[in-house]
């Protein structure tokens, strides 16, 4: 079942970095991922492999 | 004359987008971006969010209206044919549409399908004329005849992908069908202009042809 994630406030700094993506990584991502990005801790693989370029490891 | 419904204002759009209410389009929410669209002061390509395919879909969605014909508030049934029409060479992997065998609702889903290379069969069920609306009204659009439709036109035995798409409409009809035909039964949009954003990951544009 999809979450709504109407009621909730993303995080800004998220949001963020969410609009600074490249447009052409934006365009490939689904609502579950953009969820996963502004609302969960972790995130599933397919986001992962998506911004594999753009994540830093610790 | 006073126009028949065709359902436009049940399109759901705010569905189709992210709602990330991210403003890069330039308006602080997806569902003031969305009365933007409707409005035509914003495009579907001002959300960074969306690829070709759903950018496509949602031009198609949003202007198909004006190539349908206008049908009166109060029509009698028009019966059209009845069967199976193959779009753009489907094969056994093909999805299967259903609609009703009104002439009106023939013209619209046809004008809808027109905007796509994408395979389909689509089944014109004997509704008696009736516009699916209609027809859920007075029981002439049943899973039996859905099931009698898929027997007759062949695609019964021919379809391995075995998946359908009811109208909206007919979504009481749902679980009858599955059990009668054993095929998975997905219930579509209300309104045949949302078909593109419903099926946009396979709504594939005519120029990208060849």
């Amino acid at each position: 079942m999809e979450k709504d994630s109407s009621k909730r406030k993303p995080d800004p700094v998220r949001m963020q970095a969410l609009r600074n993506l490249p447009h052409e990584v934006k365009q490939t991502l689904t609502k579950e991922e953009v969820d996963a990005f502004l609302y969960e801790d972790v995130y599933p693989d397919s986001l992962k492999e998506k911004l594999k370029d753009y994540i830093l490891e610790d | 004359m006073a126009s028949a419904d065709v359902y436009l204002d049940r399109i759901d759009f705010l569905r189709y987008l992210r709602k990330t209410d991210c403003a890069e389009c330039g308006i602080a929410s997806c569902k003031e971006f969305i009365n933007a669209l409707r409005k035509g002061t914003k495009r579907p390509q001002d959300c960074p969010f969306l690829n070709k395919n759903e950018t496509y879909a949602f031009e198609v969605s949003l202007k198909i209206s004006e190539q349908w014909p206008e049908v009166s508030l109060l029509v009698h049934p028009r019966p059209s044919m009845v069967g199976l029409v193959e779009l753009n060479k489907p094969d056994s992997k093909t999805l299967v549409l259903i609609s009703g065998n009104n002439e009106y609702t023939e013209q619209v889903l046809m004008t809808v399908l027109g905007t796509t290379i994408s395979p389909f069969y689509a089944v014109f069920v004997d509704t008696d004329g009736s516009t699916v609306d209609m027809a859920m009204i007075y029981q002439t659009l049943t899973a039996e005849r859905i099931y009698r439709a898929l027997k007759e036109t062949g695609i019964h035995e021919n379809s391995d992908r075995k998946e359908l798409i009811i109208p909206g409409f007919a979504s009481p009809l749902r679980e009858k069908i599955e059990i009668l035909t054993g095929w998975k039964v997905i219930t579509g949009p209300i309104c045949a202009a949302e078909l593109p954003l419903f099926l946009s990951e396979i709504w594939i544009p005519p120029e990208e042809q060849g």
